[in-house]
């Protein structure tokens, strides 16, 4: 195992594609931290920052390991007296140090660049958000290295984990709008506007308030449809706060179409626990900081309160992204061992 | 006889395809094993299976009297060195980087050695150059020094020779002959090019559709190969009575034509025939191919085909 991981790493130190993706993810670090810093302490670190990276890791892994099917360089393995099982395994773990590499690489710049920022945070919590994200970057590449185990072709195999980054990202956020979403909707017609803005006001575990700011020509027509009840005076009693008399609000409530009950939910649980992207969205949060010249203690406070509560969900999904690396890793063990090498 | 490899009735199956049938054959220690069969036999699949590459469907094979079925067995493959179908390297690195990186995955200790490898295959003067811009012949050795890095003792080479020029066979050949003659390595050497195989292997195995028709050594092939005079004769029965009392070694193929084997000069025999009433209508001198041999072995050479993947 010893031989054939130092022939992989090497391999990896080796190649200038390993340290164009370094290049690369270190620049992405930089302009991450450029954009969103100024004079004061400003730190919002990006998902696409991590995208980016990921991306980086995901074509560096499946150009090198794909080529090894290609130039026959698996069957110099087996023919050197390894079985194909530990070819796979050190594939595996030869991948991790390379992942943690284009990692460091990223937050290095970060964390030189935004020290100031990030000084006012506690180190425990960065350290911890920073093994998190460790593990995020390492559960993609075991699905890389597990999807380029069964894949010879590299451009295929590239577009495959490009478009597997991308299917997780959308799966995130679309789990996220369905399980984070109200189970009603309170539509109420505002002071009438001419630019139809919308704002959601308030949103709680089961009203969503959704205040809709109408031109007057279409307010006739929202009268017409949704003229359920006058209820100036209920609206009063949910907010606790007088309304200007000179306008009549129409509410509508209604279930929220986007609410979801029942197994689907619960799939679309399991789903989101085992997705990568939602721990990196809490881990990312802990990197977030805004403090300058208008910031006031009540703003700190709920800065705060929000990065409490992602880093309460981080432990959740440990367990789950734990599961994920080792199920890729027992799958692909499995599943490369009997694979016939031509 | 030490046998370096033994097959054990390998079969394998794609799907409903049989690619190898109840394949058995013996590779003796310090041979230069010459596996001959036409395209789409089984050769590759058989040297797949050796190397590990591939599971057999049935059967087992013993690689130096370890059994494939045994854990023991990837420890012994470590005494082979293959090249298989065509070879494999980092088309991104040079001949020395290639062998570095053979090295490293051998658990060598050092690099020492690899000077030396490169010149025996005459890649010496390659330095910084690609291997994928390397020549077909220059891969082919490269390949070579890629299975010998390990200091083999049982060198599997599938089909080395193809698609090189006249040049590059000669010193593909004076390679093998001098590692076999040399290094004592038992080579087996795969090809359909028979005329090159003659000029190495000292034991053959003729395979066809997956089944090992023949396996023979090159001293008794050379027996079956000898050449002989293609006579036409009157009556080959009065043939027969005269050369009788010679002990001449001959073989009638019909009434009128025969094979007479060893060395005769004609005026002799005219008058042996004429003693018994026989007249020589004519005589050719001939010389059994490998070749002809394979093909009469196989039988009819326009069949193609077998099972491959």
């Amino acid at each position: 195992m010893r031989a054939l991981l130092k022939t992989n790493l090497r391999r990896y130190f080796t190649h200038p594609l390993f340290w164009l993706a370094i290049l690369f993810s270190a620049g992405a670090g930089v302009m991450d931290v450029y954009f969103s810093l100024g004079q004061e302490l400003f730190l919002m670190l990006d998902d696409f920052t991590f995208l980016l990276v990921l991306f980086a890791q995901a074509i560096l892994l499946s150009v090198i390991v794909t080529s090894q099917h290609k130039d026959g360089v698996f069957r110099n393995k087996v023919i050197a007296g390894n079985p194909k099982g530990r070819i796979f395994l050190a594939e595996l773990l030869a991948a991790l140090p390379v992942s943690a590499a284009l990692f460091a690489a990223c937050m290095l710049p970060i964390c030189v660049m935004a020290y100031r920022p990030l000084r006012e945070l506690p180190a425990a919590r960065l350290l911890a958000a920073a093994g998190v994200l460790l593990l995020i970057y390492f559960s993609f590449a075991a699905l890389t290295v597990f999807l380029c185990s069964r894949m010879r072709g590299r451009i295929p195999t590239m577009l495959l984990c490009f478009g597997a980054v991308f299917l997780l990202y959308a799966l995130s956020y679309t789990c996220n709008d369905y399980l984070h979403a109200p189970e009603m909707l309170e539509i109420v017609l505002d002071e009438p506007s001419t630019d139809g803005s919308v704002s959601v006001t308030s949103s709680g575990q089961r009203y969503s308030t959704i205040h809709v700011a109408m031109p007057p020509e279409t307010s006739a027509h929202w009268n017409a449809e949704d003229q359920l009840v006058d209820q100036g005076g209920n609206l009063l009693d949910l907010y606790g706060e007088p309304l200007d008399p000179m306008y009549k609000p129409i509410v509508r409530i209604s279930p929220n179409p986007q609410y979801v009950s029942g197994p689907v939910r619960i799939i679309l649980s399991v789903i989101d626990c085992l997705n990568p992207v939602r721990p990196l969205d809490a881990a990312t949060a802990q990197y977030c900081y805004e403090k300058n010249a208008d910031t006031t203690a009540e703003m700190l406070k709920q800065d705060q309160q929000y990065r409490d509560l992602q880093f309460e969900l981080l432990p959740q999904y440990l367990p789950w992204q734990l599961g994920v690396f080792a199920a890729l890793g027992i799958l692909g063990w499995l599943l490369f061992r009997r694979k016939e090498l031509v | 006889m030490d046998y370096v490899l033994t097959t054990n009735a390998i079969s394998k199956r794609y799907g409903k395809n049989k690619a190898l049938d109840a394949l058995t054959m013996h590779i003796p220690k310090g041979a230069v094993y010459g596996f001959v069969g036409r395209n789409g036999a089984g050769k590759t699949t058989t040297i797949r299976v050796i190397c590990g590459l591939q599971e057999p469907t049935e059967g087992d094979y013993m690689l130096y009297g370890v059994s494939s079925k045994e854990a023991a067995i990837f420890d012994v493959r470590k005494r082979i060195g293959a090249v298989v179908e065509k070879p494999a390297f980092y088309g991104d690195l040079s001949a020395k980087k290639n062998l570095e990186m053979q090295y490293t995955l051998l658990g060598m200790p050092s690099f020492e050695g690899i000077d030396a490898l490169l010149k025996l295959v005459g890649l010496a003067d390659t330095g910084k150059k690609k291997a994928r811009n390397f020549s077909l012949g220059m891969k082919q050795r490269l390949g070579i020094a890629m299975a010998l890095c390990g200091k083999p003792d049982f060198l599997i080479l599938d089909e080395p020779v193809n698609g090189l020029d006249p040049q590059g066979i000669i010193e593909i050949r004076e390679l093998i002959l001098k590692l076999n003659r040399e290094k004592n390595i038992t080579v087996l050497i795969s090809s359909h090019i028979l005329d090159e195989l003659s000029r190495l292997a000292t034991h053959y195995g003729f395979i066809d559709k997956g089944h090992l028709v023949q396996e023979i050594s090159a001293a008794e092939l050379e027996k079956k190969c000898r050449k002989y005079l293609h006579a036409v004769v009157s009556d080959t029965a009065l043939l027969a009575r005269a050369l009788e009392p010679t002990g001449t070694d001959y073989e009638i193929l019909s009434e009128q034509t025969a094979n007479l084997y060893g060395e005769f000069r004609i005026s002799e025999l005219t008058k042996l025939l004429e003693a018994e009433g026989c007249e020589l209508i004519s005589v050719t001198e001939q010389e059994e191919s490998l070749e002809n041999y394979f093909i009469n072995l196989v039988g009819d050479p326009s069949q193609e085909g077998g099972a491959s993947k």
